[in-house]
């Protein structure tokens, strides 16, 4: 029935205000609302932590505690940590894309001093990578030229104050506080005794024995997990540097499927280079299907044997990094 | 309109208790509305209830006229950095009779002075000595470190090194930290800063160590300044360079010392071994900050665009990365 009276016409109007106030508080919270501040992102994400407090700081111990490890002349300083993907970053902050960029699952550390002197202490972080191949690669990514092999496993060596190794799949750091000889005896013990408790720390890579040696720089090995050499597809790249008399180059391996899928990722490659300001050149006697191009000064060749794909990369000198290639191309034939 | 026009006609003869029925319903129905809002309601500041209101960081730079940089070579660090300041006229030039000092450093990792992943204890003590010897009033040292506060200022010896020259070590709680916003940038906005030990100083001081760092590339003087933010800083790792840059436009310091006696060229932010350190001997000591960084770049080798943060920061009006601009003074310790 149509209005005709005055207070109806007045109700009717205040209704319609009511509803355009109301209208108008919706779209101003949709517009606030599109405006994120991170601030609101990280406060949630904080409260939403706090109520699981226990994925870092004390946590109960596994069945065997870094604790046991320390021999009687250390005294624990400080309760075990755990770290988890989320809360890495709060340990060791922007080193921990690394980890995490080579599939990290947890970090277990814990500080221990010296019962004789107190003053000197060490940190022990265990890195657990998942399997033997991330925690490879992680102590790889970060290997000190100057650090002295330890027998004591395949992948493992020691600086002035600090000890590095694979042990399975824990990717091991023993940092110490000062270049003591205590403290270095004192390291050496506890990742011995490490090695007794973990059986796999003798676990060999099987691919870092398919580069020749002829030229290798001892225990340059090393294995880039993504995007090796900024390039998506290459996954799980194996790399050794070589020394060519007049300089160095580096030399690659991977391994696909089967051959047909090495030697579509031999072309990818190479278009990937030239699309990126490569040249392509010419370099006679290389294997089969090997690909030179020149970029930023550097050659690049990459080839496929088998599932293989290997080359060189950025190499100074072009008949030099050839002849790298060549023995590489040998070596791989020989292990099919 | 047929909706609203036929519910106000339901109001003809209503009756005083239908109106009260329908008058409780709607406050009832609002008070639950609001309830529900204000439970979702989260204030802008971390603390439970806390202020709406933005906290701003003062200048604390002494002015235009005094606008230098000081680079000194030489292994003690004592005598480097006090050479470093008498190149800029001696410590008087910025710190007064009363001041009230505040010194941040870098003291985010539990970790031994000797892997130089944090500032060095014997600087900070030089610091805070000669902060006394100019009249200061008092002396904080500070810093809102990633690891355990508590542990990080015990285990870098930067506690008992501040402590024993005179300083107050303030380490942070959470009801140190107040929302700030940097006006007109995008991301430090209503951000928990650790504000409380610098809301009565009058002179600020930034020490640093040049360091590799594995996401920006270099930690130095500016990003010395992400040791203030409070939260989850780490939101902040993917635009690491715009956030460094703004750092450096909300704190304007009395002057910055960066520490290159050795230099972390590599595995940084944490380094670890020795090896990683390169014996560079160089103190600089600047009212610059982007000056300053940049002379730390070429301590860790390392050309400008590879750090896009201290071009950005340039930019931005905030510092010079043209060193001889700024006249530098320099001289060596034997």
């Amino acid at each position: 029935m149509p209005c005709t009276q005055p207070k109806n016409a007045a109700r009717f109007c205040v209704g319609v205000a009511v509803l355009l106030c109301l209208g108008l508080f919706s779209i101003w919270v949709l517009v606030t609302q599109s405006r994120l501040n991170p601030a609101v992102i990280a406060l949630l994400h904080a409260s939403n932590l706090s109520s699981s407090e226990e994925v870092h700081g004390v946590v109960p111990q596994p069945a065997w505690s870094v604790a046991t490890l320390a021999a009687p002349d250390l005294m624990a300083m400080s309760a075990p940590e755990e770290f988890d993907r989320e809360t890495l970053a709060d340990k060791i902050d922007g080193k921990a894309d690394l980890y995490l960029a080579c599939n990290f699952e947890k970090l277990r550390c814990q500080r221990f001093s010296l019962v004789k002197n107190p003053e000197e202490w060490l940190e022990w972080f265990e890195y657990d990578m998942g399997n033997v191949y991330n925690a490879f690669a992680v102590f790889s990514l970060q290997r000190r030229a100057e650090g002295q092999r330890v027998e004591l496993m395949p992948y493992a060596y020691r600086t002035r104050n600090a000890l590095f190794c694979v042990a399975g799949k824990y990717y091991v750091e023993v940092i110490g506080s000062s270049t003591g000889e205590d403290l270095a005896v004192a390291i050496m013990a506890m990742v011995s005794r490490y090695v007794s408790l973990h059986p796999d720390s003798h676990h060999e890579i099987p691919e870092v024995n398919l580069f020749c040696e002829e030229g290798l720089i001892p225990d340059s090995f090393a294995l880039q997990v993504s995007t090796a050499f900024g390039f998506e597809k290459f996954r799980n790249v194996f790399t050794a540097e070589y020394n060519l008399g007049n300089g160095e180059c580096l030399a690659f391996l991977t391994r696909e499927a089967n051959p047909e899928s090495a030697a579509e990722l031999t072309r990818s490659y190479g278009q990937f280079l030239i699309a990126n300001g490569g040249k392509v050149s010419e370099i006679s006697n290389l294997p089969g299907d090997a690909v030179t191009i020149e970029l930023f000064g550097g050659t690049e060749i990459v080839f496929s044997i088998g599932p293989f794909v290997a080359g060189v990369h950025a190499a100074d000198n072009g008949l030099a990094a050839a002849a790298v290639v060549n023995n590489l191309a040998e070596c791989l034939r020989k292990s099919l | 309109m047929v909706f609203v026009t036929s519910f106000l006609e339901m109001g003809e003869g209503i009756t005083r208790r239908e109106f009260l029925v329908r008058f409780g319903s709607a406050a009832a129905a609002s008070a639950l509305v609001a309830g529900v809002g204000r439970t979702l309601y989260r204030p802008p500041s971390t603390r439970p209830g806390g202020e709406a209101t933005s906290f701003s960081v003062r200048d604390f730079s002494v002015g235009p006229e005094i606008n230098g940089i000081s680079i000194m070579t030489g292994s003690d660090r004592a005598r480097t950095f006090s050479g470093a300041v008498e190149g800029l006229g001696g410590i008087g030039r910025f710190i007064e009779k009363g001041d009230r000092v505040v010194i941040k450093v870098n003291a985010a990792f539990a970790a031994p002075p000797a892997v130089g992943a944090t500032t060095h204890p014997e600087l900070v003590a030089e610091v805070v000595r000669l902060c006394y010897r100019a009249g200061a009033e008092r002396v904080v040292v500070t810093d809102n470190p990633i690891n355990d506060p508590y542990a990080c200022f015990q285990l870098t010896g930067i506690g008992r090194a501040a402590e024993s020259a005179g300083a107050r070590v303030v380490l942070p709680k959470p009801e140190f930290f107040r929302p700030v916003t940097l006006a007109g940038e995008r991301l430090i906005r209503a951000w928990p800063v650790l504000f409380d030990p610098l809301r009565e100083a009058t002179k600020l001081i930034g020490v640093a160590p040049v360091k590799d760092h594995h996401r920006s590339g270099a930690s130095m003087t500016m990003k010395n300044w992400y040791g203030l933010l409070g939260g989850r800083w780490n939101v902040f790792h993917q635009q690491i360079h715009a956030i460094i840059a703004e750092l450096a436009a909300l704190v304007r310091p009395t002057f910055v010392v960066l520490d290159g006696t050795v230099t972390m060229v590599s595995n940084g932010p944490t380094g670890g071994s020795i090896d990683d350190l390169r014996p560079t001997n160089t103190m600089i000591v600047s009212t610059d900050q982007v000056a300053a960084d940049t002379a730390g770049a070429a301590l860790l080798g390392r050309p400008l665009s590879a750090l896009p943060f201290i071009t950005q920061a340039a930019a931005a009006g905030l510092g010079t990365t043209d060193l001889e601009s700024l006249k530098p003074f320099r001289d060596r310790v034997l």
